[in-house]
Order: structure tokens, then C-alpha cells, then sequence
């Protein structure tokens, strides 16, 4: 491997950047061919399963097949591949404690955390970890966090400025931590990170950029950083994020999934993509400059969704950053890198859209010539992940339609030709595409064997018995995130949105009604199905069992799937158990303290959020910080005489709750007015006098 | 306040207190000058003498700019005093050494000093680092597929289906013969 020296004659440690996969075309041919040696002969039995008087509906169900069995099997040899991979590499996948010797970063290095309407308590709880284990590290002066703001709730936006406060009063060295909001949210999160690169980048060689739930260990990012200066041909370098920290479930089972099979599946992916890897938005490092000057995201030609704003910027980043003639890697051997995954089955699917909706619009991009091959394959994955959803339903639907003409067909006595295998063959295609989905999970087990792992997962009885929990969760998802998928794909084409309305968040779970409120289509379509199924074709009964019974309990299923307790009663019995909750990392067990420390108000004064527009008004320090915040980042604007004059009686009377959100946040933006406020209430502290004018 | 005797002298400063005094009431200035020197200390002015010899300068100028323009009520005395102190203290309209410059004033000598120090000396540590602009301009994404409006009552979109469910009809009536 080789070894880089910085400029001041200062020598790295001898642990290089992986190299790229050698003759990547060559083995991407070969996983291609693989790929299509294991569909050919699955689909020669299928086809010979045919019977002659369906053949037009039968056709288009091999047709369906074979796509969705060339999805299955190419993913299938992508987690070979990346098992291979970890295995050859050995040792457990952490962040690794070198001997950094002399080195020590050039520059500094920007920390970006974008927040939108988030819980201030734990970003600042977040940032407060990893700025404590960037100490431990001794290179915490050349980070800098900045907190991009685009948060629209005025109270949030002033708690997320009181907790800044907070911890700059703590930090030897103010400047670590940078608040910046917007008051235009343009372009959303892409447009939030452009605004960074527009105005701050320059000072940066470097960005790592997060999102409000990510979390990272010291080590990780000052490898990061390490690897992006070993390298100047890397552009941009992600590290594998786990789901880590939920109660529920549905989380639980993610993060047990992720942690058995992700690392593998990032390593068969990163071998597959050499160069020329992907970005997923965040817990990535870049170049600031070849970001800036490559990687500006146009508008897609025609309407909203799939013209318009680049919703899922990241892949569309990636690939212009590789355009531009830089490495996109993996860097699946670095741990130590969390974010939160949702914990409802709702939350899951309101995710779930936003994402497909993102990744349709890339379908355009997959036949762009000014998009380099890897990354069409990205695009492609993307596509497919949610469109072989429609596709699962219309294979299971025209195969239920064929079988019924076979039937009624039978019925009248005509013969057919059943093919050679009869009814077994389907079977047996039937047990190899289940053992090609199921097969990465033991990869994912073999692997913790070797890495040692095995204690984490409470041993290996254990870690069989969460294997088999998982699967039922898997199993149970299915056919509601197959209905889940399909409705917005087919929504998405229509150009519509799938509105739910805003949920009751509650850390225990979701209640019937609002189960029942997002998964009653689901409920009636399986009763329909099953109806239909019952009347028509009785003997596809079985068959067809796993997918309406999946739909008509879709709702107590997403109920048990969001439930917290079900979740903790799980891991009473060290079910879905993972390293990192057997052997807490430092980072993650930080975070929690801090969160702790804040509830015990060890940071300050606590103030209620609903309080802190009033304390605004009341303490000439906080609106001194907050003026000063507004000036700094330019975003002072004039608030309408008007909306002022009207909300003076209110805060002159104590009625904060009348107070909206809208007119809390113009308001803020003024300077002046928030003064004349200010004033106002001060005034009325000296009740003998007579303070009759309200501004 | 020192600064007057480069402007309007310490006698017609006095003068005016004194008529307003008389008009609105010694009780009430002095709780007007208690309330703004609260204010002061929770702008961070440290001590209760230094908030005091701020308040009493604030209600002076303030009593003098209103003079100017006519009679006034204890209310508008009270709003501009904390107006002057927000200012003083560098709460909106720069610090208490940007202010005393844009005002044209020289520096005030003794306690005034110290108060001004005192202001100077709460300047908020910016939120950001001075910019350093460049721009970041849209990548060009190559020739792309057009985009097809894509509606359930559009006879392109129903065509496949009725000509699936002609065929099933088709396939079953010939079964039935």
C-alpha cells in the first residue's frame, strides 16, 4: 500500500488506504455472468412449468421472474462477494487505535450537522460526545462543528440557539461549534450544505458531513480525515453507518440486520463500485472544494416529482464528484459510525417515500451519457429497490390470473402440458430464491464467528434464535411494505404524494387507531384478496397465505413492530442483541450521559421550550446573542409594522400562547422589533407606572 | 454626563431633569431609573453601581433627546431610557463603544469608562466565521428522458389493460366451446 508523506516532512503510520479493487471490470463481468448462470437455469424451470393455454399471461410472468430473480441473485453475489472479502480481511471491524506518531491533520476539518426541526437536546448532546472524543484523540482543534439550521418551528429555533449558548460557554475554545439558521430553506438539505460550501467551505479543506441523528467516534473521523490527506485523488469517503440506540421492534431487528449483514453487503458493494462507490447523504468526509466546484445539483428538466429538485442529492453528488475525475470509496473497515433508524412502522414508511421518491427520479439519470457506469448502477439499485415492489404484486397477481385460466381450462378437460417436474420444479425455484435471500444472514454469522463476535450476540444459541426473530419480522414487513412501495411508486408517477397525517410521536409505539388510520387500505385490499382467492382459485390459498394474511394484520403488525416493550422484552431474553449494547461504545455511552446530565439541568439553566420566546424578551443577554447571530449570518430581516403593533397587547398581557408560530418567527428576524418588544415587557415590570404605550 | 460638555452643557442637562422631575414626578423617574438599572445588570453589567451610574446617564439622555421634540409622558420617557440602555449595552445598535463613536461622543472619562469597558467588554463571540464566498454552480446531468404525465383516464394508459382483460375473454370463451 502506499504511504504518503504531508508537506512538512512528517510520515503517515503504516496503515494505508485499502487500495481500489484491482481489474474492477473484470470482476464486475464475472458477477454479471455469475448473476445471470444462476437466473438461466431457474428461469429454463419455470419456463418448462408452463402450460400452453395460458402462454401469453404465462410469458409475462417469466418475464417478471426473471427480473426479479436477477435482482435476488445479483444482490445474492454481492454478499458472496463481500463475505469473501471480510473474511480474507479477518479481525473485527473497528476504528482501530493507531500510533499516529508526528501526524496531525493539516487543516482544519468542518463538521457539518444540517438539523431541521430536530430535538436540540440530543444534537447538542450529540455534538457534546463527539467533541469529547475528538479530545481523547488530541486533535480536537482542527474540527469545527457547525450546526446548519433550517428549522421552522420558532421555539425549537430558539432552543437550539439557548443550547449553543450553553455549550459555548463550556468549550475552551468557542469557535468549535458554529450555529448558523436559515430563515429561506432553499433547496432543503442540499441546498443547506451548499449554502455552508458557498459561504464557509473555502476556510475548510475538508467537510464531514452528518445528519441530526448521526454520531461518530473521535478515531473514526480523524481516520477519516487521515485517509482523505493519505489520498488526494479521494473525494469523498463514507463510512457504513449503524443503526443504533431504538427500543422498538422494527429498530431493534434493523440494527440487528444491519450489524449481521450490512459490513458484507457494504463489501461486496465497494469491491463491485471500485472507484467509483457511492454517497448516502451522510457519516461521509469530502474534499470541500472539488465538492463546491463539481458537485452543484441542477434542476431536472419537467414537473415535480420526477422533475424538478434533486431530492435524493447524494447519489447524484456522487457521481458528479466521480465525473469530475475523484475516488468515491467505502471505507467498510472503519466502525464507530451511528444514526438512528426510525421506530414505527409509519415512520418507517413516510421514510420510505420520501426516499422513493428521490430514487425515481434517478431512473432519468441511469441513460445519461455524462453518467459514468458505476454510478448509473447506483441509480439502477436505487430504481429497482422500491419498483420490484409493483412488480412482486403484479408477478403474484398475473401468476394467480394464469392459474386460473389453467384451472378453468382443466375443468372443461382440455389437456395441457404441465412441463417436465410438474408442481415440484416451482418448488424448487421457490426454495433457491429463498435460500439466495436468507443465505447473507448466515455470511453475517459466520462472520461474527470468525471476528469473535459471538459473545455480543449473547452467544451463538442466541444469535440463531435472533436470526429466525429477525426473519419472522422480515417475513411479517413483506407484504406491507410491498403494498407500502407499490402505492408510492405508482403515486409518485401520478404525481401525487401520499399525505398521512401528522402522528402523536410516542417512545412506546403507535396506538390502534393510528395503526388502522395508515394500514387500513392494506387491511381491506388482503380481505379482498383473500375473497377473491377463496372464490376463484381455493387451491392458492396456502400459497398466497404469507401475503393477505400480511395485509389484513398490517395494523395490530405494524402495531407490534412500533412497540417498545415488545422490544425490550426481547432484549430481556438477549433476543436482536448486538456488540455495541453488550460493550456500549464510548461515543454512544457519552451521548447518553449527556443526554442524562441535561435532564438534571447539568448544563445550565433548563427552560421550558414554550418559555423561551418570553425569556427572549426578558433577558437582554439572550437577545443580545441572538441579534448578534442574525447579523453574523446576515439573516435580519423587517418584520411588518403591522403583525408587530398586533402581537404588542399579547406579550404585553402575558398571553404568550397566543403567540403563533408564524409571527414568533418573523418577528425574530428583527432586530428592532424584538427591541421595541423587549421594551415592552421590561416596562411592565414597573407596575406604579403608567405604561400606556405599547410600543 | 461628561459627554455634555462638548455639546449642550452640564447646567441645561440638570435644567431639564429638573423640569421633568417636576412634571412627572421624582418617585416615578426614580423607579423608571431602578427598572432600567435591572435592565442593565441583566445585560451583564456586572455590579449594582456601575448599572446605577448607566440607568442615571440613560434617563439623562433620554430626558434630553425628548426635551428637543416637546413635552412627553412618563411612558415614552421609560420606552426611550430602555432604548439608550439596549443601546449602551450593546443589546441592539453595536456595542457600548460603537454606539458612544456613532454618536459623536469622546470617550467618558472615570466611572463611564469603566461602564463602557464594561459593555465592550460583553462582546458576543460571533456565531459564524467570516465568510469567504464562492460559489457553487450547478453541474450539468447530460440529455435525459422525458417526462411522461402519467394519468389513469388517459386512453395510452388504459389500452394495455383492456386489451389484457379482451384476451382473458377471449381465452375463456374458447375454453367454454
Amino acid at each position: 500500500m502506499k504511504l504518503d508523506s504531508d508537506g512538512s516532512g512528517t510520515s503517515s503510520p503504516k496503515i494505508g488506504v485499502p487500495s481500489a479493487t484491482p481489474n474492477t471490470t473484470a470482476w464486475r463481468v464475472t458477477l454479471w455472468l455469475t448473476t445471470l448462470a444462476a437466473v438461466a437455469p431457474l428461469t429454463w424451470v419455470m419456463a418448462a412449468a408452463v402450460s400452453s393455454e395460458a402462454r401469453g399471461l404465462e410469458l409475462l410472468v417469466l418475464a417478471l421472474f426473471v427480473v426479479l430473480t436477477t435482482w435476488i441473485a445479483l444482490w445474492f453475489w454481492i454478499a458472496t462477494t463481500g463475505f469473501w472479502r471480510a473474511w480474507r480481511r479477518g479481525g473485527p471491524v473497528d476504528a482501530g487505535r493507531p500510533d499516529y506518531g508526528d501526524w496531525r491533520p493539516t487543516a482544519s476539518t468542518a463538521i457539518l450537522l444540517p438539523v431541521y426541526n430536530e430535538e436540540p437536546r440530543e444534537v447538542f448532546a450529540r455534538i457534546r460526545a463527539m467533541l469529547s472524543s475528538l479530545a481523547e484523540t488530541g486533535m480536537a482543534e482542527h474540527f469545527d462543528v457547525f450546526v446548519l439550521s433550517d428549522t421552522t418551528n420558532a421555539d425549537i429555533w430558539l432552543d437550539e440557539q439557548w443550547h449553543w449558548l450553553q455549550l459555548r460557554e463550556e468549550l475552551a475554545r468557542p469557535a468549535a461549534v458554529n450555529y448558523r439558521r436559515r430563515s429561506q430553506n432553499l433547496h432543503r438539505k442540499a441546498g443547506n450544505i451548499q449554502d455552508f460550501c458557498e459561504r464557509w467551505g473555502a476556510g475548510y479543506p475538508l467537510m464531514v458531513v452528518l445528519d441530526a441523528d448521526s454520531l461518530m467516534d473521535g478515531r473514526t473521523l480523524v481516520e477519516l480525515v487521515r485517509r482523505m490527506e493519505a489520498d488526494p485523488q479521494l473525494g469523498l469517503l463514507q463510512s457504513p453507518p449503524l443503526p443504533l440506540g431504538d427500543r422498538s421492534l422494527l429498530a431493534r431487528g434493523q440494527q440487528f440486520a444491519s450489524k449481521l449483514c450490512g459490513n458484507l453487503l457494504a463489501e461486496g458493494l465497494d469491491w463491485y463500485s471500485g472507484d467509483g462507490g457511492n454517497y448516502w447523504g451522510h457519516n461521509a468526509i469530502m474534499r470541500t472544494a472539488v465538492f463546491t466546484h463539481h458537485c452543484g445539483l441542477s434542476m431536472l428538466p419537467g414537473k415535480a416529482p420526477l422533475g424538478g429538485e434533486v431530492l435524493s442529492h447524494d447519489f447524484v453528488e456522487a457521481a458528479l464528484m466521480q465525473r469530475a475525475g475523484y475516488k468515491v470509496r467505502m471505507a467498510c473497515d472503519l466502525a464507530a459510525s451511528y444514526e438512528q433508524s426510525p421506530t414505527t412502522l409509519p415512520a418507517y414508511a413516510q421514510r420510505e417515500q420520501r426516499w422513493c421518491q428521490g430514487n425515481l427520479q434517478h431512473a432519468r439519470l441511469v441513460f445519461s451519457r455524462r453518467i459514468g457506469w458505476s454510478n448509473r448502477f447506483h441509480f439502477a439499485t436505487g430504481v429497482l429497490a422500491y419498483t420490484t415492489a409493483p412488480m412482486w404484486l403484479a408477478f403474484l397477481t398475473l401468476s394467480a390470473c394464469a392459474w386460473l385460466v389453467s384451472s378453468i381450462g382443466s375443468l372443461h378437460g382440455h389437456t395441457f402440458r404441465p412441463g417436465q417436474g410438474g408442481g415440484v420444479a416451482p418448488l424448487t425455484v421457490f426454495a433457491i430464491v429463498m435460500g439466495m435471500l436468507i443465505t447473507p444472514r448466515f455470511y453475517g454469522a459466520m462472520l461474527a464467528a470468525r471476528r469473535g463476535e459471538l459473545p455480543g450476540y449473547g452467544g451463538a444459541m442466541r444469535l440463531a434464535m435472533s436470526l429466525v426473530v429477525e426473519l419472522l419480522v422480515s417475513v411479517l414487513m413483506a407484504p406491507i411494505m410491498m403494498a407500502f412501495h407499490s402505492l408510492f411508486v405508482i403515486s409518485t408517477l401520478r404525481g401525487r404524494k401520499v399525505e398521512w397525517k401528522a402522528q402523536a410521536r410516542s417512545d412506546e409505539g403507535i396506538s390502534f387507531a393510528q395503526a388502522w388510520q395508515v394500514h387500513r387500505g392494506q387491511t381491506i385490499a388482503g380481505i379482498v384478496m383473500a375473497v377473491l382467492v377463496a372464490l376463484l382459485l381455493p387451491q392458492a390459498l396456502a400459497w398466497l397465505s404469507p401475503v393477505y394474511v400480511g395485509l389484513i394484520l398490517s395494523a395490530p403488525i405494524s402495531m407490534a413492530l412500533s412497540s417498545a416493550r415488545l422490544g425490550d422484552w426481547l432484549k430481556r431474553r438477549g433476543l436482536l442483541r448486538v456488540p455495541e449494547e453488550t460493550d456500549r461504545p464510548p461515543v454512544v455511552r457519552r451521548f447518553e450521559l449527556e443526554v442524562d446530565q441535561e435532564e438534571r439541568g447539568g448544563h445550565g439553566e433548563l427552560v421550558p421550550r414554550a418559555d423561551l420566546f418570553r425569556r427572549l424578551l426578558d433577558d437582554p443577554q439572550f437577545l443580545r446573542a441572538h441579534v448578534a447571530n442574525l447579523r453574523a449570518t446576515n439573516e435580519v430581516a423587517q418584520a411588518p409594522r403591522p403583525l408587530v403593533h398586533d402581537m404588542a397587547p399579547r406579550v404585553a398581557n402575558n398571553a404568550w400562547a397566543k403567540v403563533t408560530n408564524d409571527e414568533k418567527r418573523t418577528v425574530l428576524l428583527d432586530p428592532r422589533a424584538l427591541a421595541a418588544l423587549q421594551r415592552l415587557v421590561w416596562r411592565k415590570k414597573s407596575p406604579p407606572l403608567e405604561s400606556t404605550l405599547p410600543l | 454626563m461628561d459627554s455634555l460638555k462638548s455639546g449642550p452643557s452640564v447646567q441645561d442637562s440638570a435644567t431639564r431633569l429638573k423640569r421633568a422631575t417636576a412634571s412627572l414626578g421624582a418617585d416615578a423617574i426614580a423607579v423608571v431609573r431602578k427598572n432600567v438599572a435591572s435592565y442593565a445588570l441583566a445585560a451583564g453589567l456586572g455590579d449594582s453601581p456601575s448599572a446605577d451610574r448607566l440607568a442615571r446617564r440613560c434617563v439623562d439622555e433620554a430626558v434630553a433627546r425628548l426635551t428637543a421634540k416637546g413635552p412627553f409622558k412618563l411612558a415614552v420617557l421609560h420606552d426611550e431610557a430602555l432604548k439608550i440602555a439596549g443601546e449602551r449595552c450593546g443589546i441592539v445598535g453595536g456595542y457600548g463603544r460603537n454606539v458612544a463613536e456613532k454618536y459623536g461622543q469622546p470617550k467618558l472619562a472615570g466611572a463611564s469608562v469603566s461602564v463602557l469597558s464594561i459593555a465592550a467588554g460583553n462582546e458576543v463571540v460571533p456565531c459564524v466565521p467570516p465568510e469567504q464566498r464562492r460559489s457553487m454552480p450547478p453541474q450539468p446531468l447530460g440529455e435525459l428522458l422525458p417526462v411522461f404525465d402519467v394519468r389513469w383516464w388517459t386512453w395510452q394508459a388504459l389500452r394495455p389493460f383492456a386489451g389484457l382483460a379482451t384476451w382473458c375473454y377471449e381465452s375463456l370463451a374458447a375454453l367454454r366451446k
